[in-house]
């Protein structure tokens, strides 16, 4: 059997695939077109190509974030709050506090000992404390996205942001620079502010170990050690690619349903 | 004659004031290096003036670099020095709105001339002129041109973000979908007159009421702060501004 889970953001789109048995068959992550559809049915293709397989071979498919009401080989669309605390319960059955970083929002997510949501919140609303503000501050650096955590993780004294705003914070950057301040040390400062901003969405829902990080934000090792500092807990590893916990957990809610639906026949 | 600075983190304001009368003045890049935007400042006094440091008898500074200068100062309190201008160039006011890049800032002053309240937006760009700047280079537009640029809008439209950056898509997005660039600089120009409205409400705001600031120049924004505050607004003339660097010369002994 094959269940498949897709989830597309607002950056990028990722594919999972599952046997029976809830094990990752293949995976695929890409960067997002401008159309839902069109991102959804090019990440499926490709992840299907991997294992060469067919539409026709998934059992049961369901979709998660932004454009998954529009996804047409879906047969059932998932909030990806709710997908996130399945997947991440999945992968580390004792994790409770799940703290999603995308490329436009965060989410911090707490579910109970059976991977059902408990409580969320969530920041839409400002760029800072989300996967955009580390793009703002990576690019006024000059540094690629995927080089700025091995960077920061490098830093020893972290510059001080004098405030959370991204437009207002890549400006401090520049004068960071023209003061010869060392990108490793700026990068641990981007890392910090990116942390504390997330501690406060934290805070309005409390926390409870285990954590887990995930997002593509997860991916940068200095953020994730900057959120252990401020939220002064340990943050666990998960041993899947973080950022398709999302689409993982909608593929194990394909298999959940399906099932299930099978049971009822 | 007495020389006030306003360090700006984009622009450094200078202005060189002759008893309490403004004799000269002169806007030149900060480029993050507050001495050098000094330098360039009396290099500038020099070639117009013909006047040399010795030849100014106090120099008080204010804003972001004022700690950065190694030349001896006052230094002077930003919020101070825009209540002491705002008086200076309208008696009657009660009230100011200092519009900057980086800062939104609304005082309320008695009748006695001093500052009595004030309120800073700091923290967000969507705030502050630095909105319209983010806006205007994703829509490849000068900010100089919204003015003309908005009398061609036929379209109330709404935009959806409350933050410049994601706006910034927003926007883009909106473009490709065919909107004109009129109607979208528009209803961003209305988003940030109303973010500034509600930073004034948070002070008891007062005719006369004097704005000042690089948005005080945008006239298209400057007529809808007017329609939105239901009050008429008078521009911190000859350039808005300067408005921080004149107050900072006008503490000198004998200013008022």
């Amino acid at each position: 059997m094959i269940f498949a889970g897709c989830d597309v953001g607002s950056l990028s789109a990722e594919a999972v695939l599952v046997n029976g048995g809830g094990e990752i068959l293949a995976y695929k992550i890409i960067g997002v077109k401008p159309n839902p559809v069109v991102s959804a049915t090019l990440v499926m293709d490709s992840v299907l190509k991997q294992v060469s397989l067919t539409y026709n071979d998934i059992d049961y498919c369901v979709s998660t974030g932004y454009g998954r009401e529009k996804i047409p080989f879906a047969q059932h669309n998932i909030s990806e709050i709710s997908c996130h605390g399945k997947g991440a319960h999945w992968v580390y059955p004792s994790i409770r506090t799940i703290i999603d970083v995308g490329g436009q929002d965060c989410k911090v997510i707490r579910v109970d000992a059976n991977g059902d949501l408990k409580d969320f919140v969530m920041n839409d609303k400002c760029a800072a404390g989300t996967g955009r503000f580390l793009e703002g501050m990576a690019k006024t650096m000059g540094v690629d996205i995927s080089e700025l955590g091995p960077l920061s993780l490098k830093g020893r004294t972290p510059v001080p942001f004098s405030s959370i705003c991204t437009v207002f914070s890549q400006l401090d950057v520049m004068c960071f620079l023209s003061e010869g301040r060392t990108p490793e040390d700026i990068g641990m400062g981007v890392s910090k502010a990116l942390a504390v901003r997330i501690n406060r969405l934290v805070n309005k829902v409390g926390i409870e170990d285990d954590i887990c990080v995930t997002g593509g934000v997860a991916k940068n090792k200095a953020v994730v050690k900057a959120l252990e500092e401020v939220t002064e807990h340990k943050v666990v590893e998960l041993n899947v690619d973080p950022q398709i916990i999302g689409a993982l957990g909608a593929a194990l809610y394909a298999r959940e349903r399906f099932l299930k639906l099978k049971e009822k026949e | 004659m007495i020389l006030g600075c306003d360090i700006g983190t984009g622009f450094t304001k200078a202005a060189l004031l002759e008893n309490n009368s403004l004799k000269y003045y002169t806007v030149v890049p900060t480029n993050a290096n507050p001495d050098k935007a000094i330098e360039k400042v009396l290099g500038n006094i020099w070639e117009s003036q013909k006047m040399e440091l010795s030849d100014i008898e106090e120099v008080f500074i204010t804003g972001w670099g004022e700690e950065k200068v190694s030349m001896d100062h006052v230094k002077v309190n930003l919020v101070n020095c825009i209540g002491k201008a705002a008086v200076w160039a309208t008696p009657t006011c009660r009230s100011a709105l200092h519009l900057g890049a980086q800062q939104s800032m609304v005082l309320s002053i008695n009748d006695k001339g001093r500052v009595i309240e004030f309120a800073v937006n700091d923290k967000c760009a969507t705030g502050s002129g630095r909105f319209l700047e983010v806006i205007s280079a994703a829509l490849e537009i000068n900010v100089e041109d919204i003015s003309n640029i908005i009398m061609s809008a036929d379209k109330d439209l709404t935009i959806s973000s409350q933050c410049a950056v994601f706006c910034e898509s927003e926007v883009i997005s909106r473009v490709n979908d065919g909107e004109s660039v009129a109607n979208i600089i528009a209803a961003i120009v209305h988003a940030l007159g109303r973010s500034i409205t509600t930073l004034a409400k948070r002070t008891n705001i007062k005719k006369d009421c004097v704005v000042s600031g690089g948005l005080a120049k945008n006239k298209a924004f400057i007529d809808y702060m007017q329609d939105l505050m239901k009050m008429k607004l008078k521009v911190f003339q000859p350039e808005p501004d300067i408005i921080a660097a004149v107050g900072a010369a006008l503490h000198a002994r004998g200013g008022k």
